[in-house]
């Protein structure tokens, strides 16, 4: 029951911090995107985090800890990934830069 | 996000660095170790394992050990402990309290014997102050070898535990002088990293991954620090304070309830049955059971479990030995259950991420990952910003080096291990080989023309090493794949999986990385 309930959660979680992420002024400010015409921020993020109280609820301690490592670690990602029709700055060459 | 004056800044930022700078290649081993040693279970299966149908806990043991404690010396049937190897063995420790000569601090003295828990065949029989030997009570060199580096960076004991825990404290210095410092972590959480490599762009890479793992960085180096400190120095302190300096009334008072002692000879209970009736009061998995005073009318069966679905904490399950009888759940410390027995409890589960199997593992796994990626993008931004000094392009270089360099020589260490562990011991060459390895890897870094060139290369190395080393298992007479399959021993399957697809990854990357900078040099 924990894993199902977990992996839900965080399927639902993972598609409000999408849409709170595609939507986020700064990160379009910065990739030169227009400013996004509607958010709702307050209610994607209830919508990303209210799954964690299902889950405390229906999982226990331990599936929340799974569902808020597995929702951080899906943040970054979602964040770390540049917008699709972000301009491409000429001359950007891999480094050596461990990361 | 804080309100702090340009000087708290400045005073905050120049902890948060020089920690970082002073630490952070270090702070980088434990942490990228700690990531492998997570799946120390997989790894030590995957090296180790041989084909089982179940976990030899979960067969009947009880015919087993009884037939055990007539092969040891009788002064070595005190006490039990009894654990899982990579197959169908297990280990069964026979074994009473004696000083150790060579710390002479006490020890546990006995006999181990590793036995087939479905045939009853003894395969391996060891004597002496056994904790001493890690070859006597774990089947992987690998798996040892590298939970060691993490532990204790492979230095001796206490040293290397007050090293990594200074570590956690370090880690914790620059998790809560990072948070302090950002004053816009919310409005950043979104922002990916500026294209063009430019300073901006390392910012962005350090504070991202710092910011989505902030709480767990916390709570990693937390539990870390407090695991390394807890035996150098909190528990000898509290021996030396509250019990004159008696560890074994420590231990009796804090981990083991009162009984009435009775010396009486009587025999033990049925060991199977206790486990069965274990396993229904506490539904996870059986991981260790310990006897203690074998043979007598006040022995005692100890029964430790995974947590259930849901749960965090281990459990330990208490039996009257001679008789059987439940006696109730242990609590984590002392007598009765407590909030600090509960929070002493949750620093295990918490740090090594076992409390829900797979699932916590590979997430926890993922966290180490996030943790590498602050870690390094940290020392990145450091030297960026001070690019051109000679001693911080140097020490630039030898961040990459050790970035690339620790993975490559892990794996060198697995290479070692395999080729060692039909004909040598694998104990002496596994270390030897990380050794090996860290040491091409510094010749590769050292002798590259620029930093640049440094990449291809050692993604070249690293694809190499992954690619090579299901083979070489398969050619060291691991179990095949068929087997694997046919058995449904996943563990062996996906490692192996994993690491053809991280080799052919990191070989299309090199090549990628190629293309890239011809387009560049055009």
């Amino acid at each position: 029951m924990m894993l199902p309930v977990v992996l839900a959660a965080t399927a639902i979680s993972t598609a409000a911090l999408s849409h709170l992420a595609s939507t986020d002024p700064k990160r379009r400010r910065v990739f030169h995107l227009p400013a996004p015409r509607r958010r709702h921020a307050g209610a994607a993020w209830a919508a990303s985090l209210a799954p964690g109280a299902i889950v405390a609820v229906v999982s226990g301690a331990g599936g929340l800890f799974v569902w808020l490592g597995a929702v951080s670690i899906i943040g970054w990602a979602l964040a770390s990934a540049r917008p699709r029709r972000a301009p491409r700055i000429a001359g950007v060459v891999e480094n050596s830069d461990p990361l | 996000m804080s309100r702090l004056s340009q000087a708290q800044l400045r005073r905050l930022t120049a902890i948060h660095g020089w920690s970082g700078i002073t630490l952070g290649l270090l702070l980088y081993t434990v942490i990228a170790t700690g990531t492998a040693a997570v799946f120390g279970g997989e790894i030590g299966r995957w090296s180790a394992g041989g084909i089982r149908a179940a976990d030899p806990l979960e067969v009947p043991i009880d015919a087993r050990i009884r037939a055990a404690a007539t092969q040891v010396d009788p002064a070595h049937l005190d006490d039990i402990a009894i654990w899982t190897g990579e197959g169908r063995d297990i280990y069964a420790f026979f074994h009473t309290h004696a000083e150790n000569p060579g710390t002479g601090a006490p020890d546990d003295l006995g006999t181990i014997l590793r036995l087939d828990a479905t045939s009853g065949e003894f395969l391996e029989r060891n004597e002496g102050f056994i904790w001493d030997q890690p070859a006597a009570w774990d089947g992987s060199a690998l798996r040892r070898f590298l939970v060691d580096l993490h532990v204790q960076l492979y230095m001796p004991t206490p040293w290397g535990l007050i090293v990594t825990g200074i570590l956690g404290l370090a880690m914790m210095a620059a998790v809560i002088s990072g948070l302090l410092m950002h004053r816009h972590l919310l409005r950043d959480l979104f922002v990916a990293e500026r294209p063009g490599g430019r300073l901006v762009s390392a910012r962005d890479r350090h504070v991202l991954a710092a910011s989505w793992s902030l709480p767990f960085a916390f709570v990693l180096a937390f539990t870390g620090s407090f695991l390394s400190f807890a035996s150098t120095v909190g528990f000898p302190l509290l021996a030396s304070i509250a019990f004159g300096g008696d560890d074994e009334a420590m231990s009796a008072a804090l981990f083991e309830p009162p009984f009435a002692e009775d010396a009486t000879p009587a025999p033990l209970a049925d060991l199977d049955a206790i486990l069965a009736d274990s396993r229904a009061q506490a539904p996870g998995p059986v991981t260790f059971v310990e006897v203690a005073r074998f043979g007598r009318a006040d022995a005692r069966v100890h029964v430790w479990h995974d947590p259930a679905a849901g749960g965090v904490l281990y459990v330990t399950n208490l039996y009257d030995g001679a008789a059987g009888t439940f006696l109730g759940r242990q609590p984590q410390v002392g007598a009765a259950p407590s909030v600090g027995g509960t929070l002493y409890g949750l620093m295990y589960p918490l740090h090594f991420g076992h409390f829900a199997g797979i699932a916590s593992r590979t997430v926890w796994g993922a966290l180490g990952v996030a943790l590498c990626v602050v870690t390094l993008s940290g020392l990145h931004l450091w030297t960026r910003r001070r690019a051109g000094a000679a001693i911080w392009d140097g020490f630039a270089r030898s961040v990459d080096i050790v970035a690339w360099g620790l993975p490559l020589a892990m794996l060198a260490a697995a290479w070692g291990f395999l080729l060692s562990a039909p004909a040598a011991n694998p104990f002496v060459w596994t270390p030897w080989s990380f050794v090996a390895g860290a040491a091409a890897a510094t010749i590769v870094g050292v002798v590259a023309p620029n930093r640049r060139s440094l990449l291809p290369r050692y993604r070249r190395l690293l694809g190499i090493a992954c690619l090579g080393l299901p083979i070489l298992r398969l050619a060291a007479g691991g179990m095949s794949w068929a087997d694997a399959i046919l058995h449904r021993q996943p563990d062996v399957l996906t490692v192996d999986i994993l690491l053809l697809l991280a080799g052919i990854w990191f070989l299309r990357r090199r090549r990628r990385a190629g293309r890239l900078a011809l387009e560049a040099a055009e």
